[in-house]
């Protein structure tokens, strides 16, 4: 009777430590999982103001690389999560958003200079052909005196 | 020439010279000409060129590829390549077939392209652990990358091309600024793979 209560005393626990265990794991899995997830919305959200400043008429080129060294970490974070290896797949989620952070102010400031060249190449369009039509308003009515003068 | 003459001519040079002030904010505002968007995807085989692509596995042989393509969207754009094993039993690789959703890919690459520019990743894998019983192969790893990934599949016996397939697929998807996701682009490219135990 002592041996038979023994031993489901050391079951129970062996049952609840491996619940409690399974449990633990599976919140890492979870845990990962938001990290990684936090690193795609990350990459999104970079790649979105890229574009915008592309649109903008920056010049991008210099951000696409770094971009793709984050992409390829980010890959490296989804592989390593399916293989299993929630620490490396958390290392390379947060070295995908390290390396993306430095680009994410930079393709913002290439709005910033984008939008303030459009404005200036607007002024000056703008301006030139005010100028031009007083330029030429101004040498038609020297043009006409002349020309009503001589005939 | 009369006066009024003269005065179309002068109009005429005006406008010119406005038009030719105006011209950097034309260029901006312009619409750009309509041209087919599109993405491109390849696989070259491990001379870097469209040949000597491997067909034959040998169990724990290495296997190299380069996977390719090119971006003809008229804009910078973010792709993922998915890289799916797909087994006679469960489908292989057929044109009516668009996509894979349900299929967890085994290794994926994310990247960023600009317009007009080609992008390109080299690729090795190698099958594992091959064995064989009542006219089903299982492979107990797969490496790609030099990743291992040990989780065990089947591939049924083909009579009709006489041996064990499998396909590696090659999905091609982009991101979605709109829905914020990837989308599959509907190119995908294939390996057709006959294993061997040696």
């Amino acid at each position: 009777m002592k041996f038979w209560s023994g031993f489901a005393f050391f079951l129970f626990f062996f049952l609840l430590s491996s619940f409690s265990i399974s449990g633990v794991l599976a919140a890492d899995k979870e845990d990962v999982a938001i990290v990684i997830s936090n690193a795609e919305s990350f990459m999104g959200e970079t790649f979105e103001s890229i574009l915008l400043a592309e649109q903008s008429g920056a010049d991008v080129s210099s951000l696409l690389d770094q971009m793709t060294v984050g992409g390829e970490y980010l890959s490296e974070a989804n592989v390593m999560y399916r293989a299993g290896a929630y620490e490396d797949a958390v290392l390379f989620a947060d070295l995908c958003i390290e390396t993306v952070n430095e680009i994410r102010a930079e393709s913002i400031e290439l709005i910033g200079t984008a939008e303030l060249n459009f404005n200036l190449t607007i002024f000056w369009s703008i301006l030139g052909v005010i100028l031009v039509s007083v330029v030429g308003y101004v040498c038609w009515r020297f043009f006409k005196k002349y020309f009503l003068e001589q005939s | 020439m009369d006066i009024s003459g003269y005065r179309a001519l002068f109009l005429l040079v005006i406008l010119g010279f406005a038009l030719l002030a105006a011209s950097p904010l034309i260029g901006e505002i312009m619409p750009k000409k309509d041209t087919e968007l599109f993405s491109e995807i390849w696989i070259l085989g491990p001379d870097h060129n469209a040949s000597g692509y491997p067909s034959v596995i040998k169990d724990g042989a290495t296997n190299s590829i380069f996977i390719g393509g090119r971006n003809n969207m008229g804009e910078t754009s973010y792709y993922m390549v998915y890289v799916k094993l797909l087994n006679s039993t469960f489908l292989i690789r057929d044109e009516n077939i668009s996509t894979t959703d349900f299929l967890d890919p085994l290794y994926e690459f994310k990247f960023l392209v600009g317009d007009g520019d080609a992008w390109e990743f080299p690729v090795t894998f190698r099958f594992e652990d091959l064995s064989f019983a009542d006219d089903i192969l299982s492979v107990g790893n797969i490496n790609v990358n030099g990743i291992n990934f040990p989780n065990k599949v089947y591939t049924l016996f083909n009579s009709e091309k006489d041996g064990f397939f499998f396909d590696l697929s090659f999905e091609l998807w982009r991101y979605n600024i709109q829905n914020n996701v990837f989308e599959y682009d509907g190119r995908f490219v294939n390996l057709h793979l006959k294993l061997e135990i040696s």
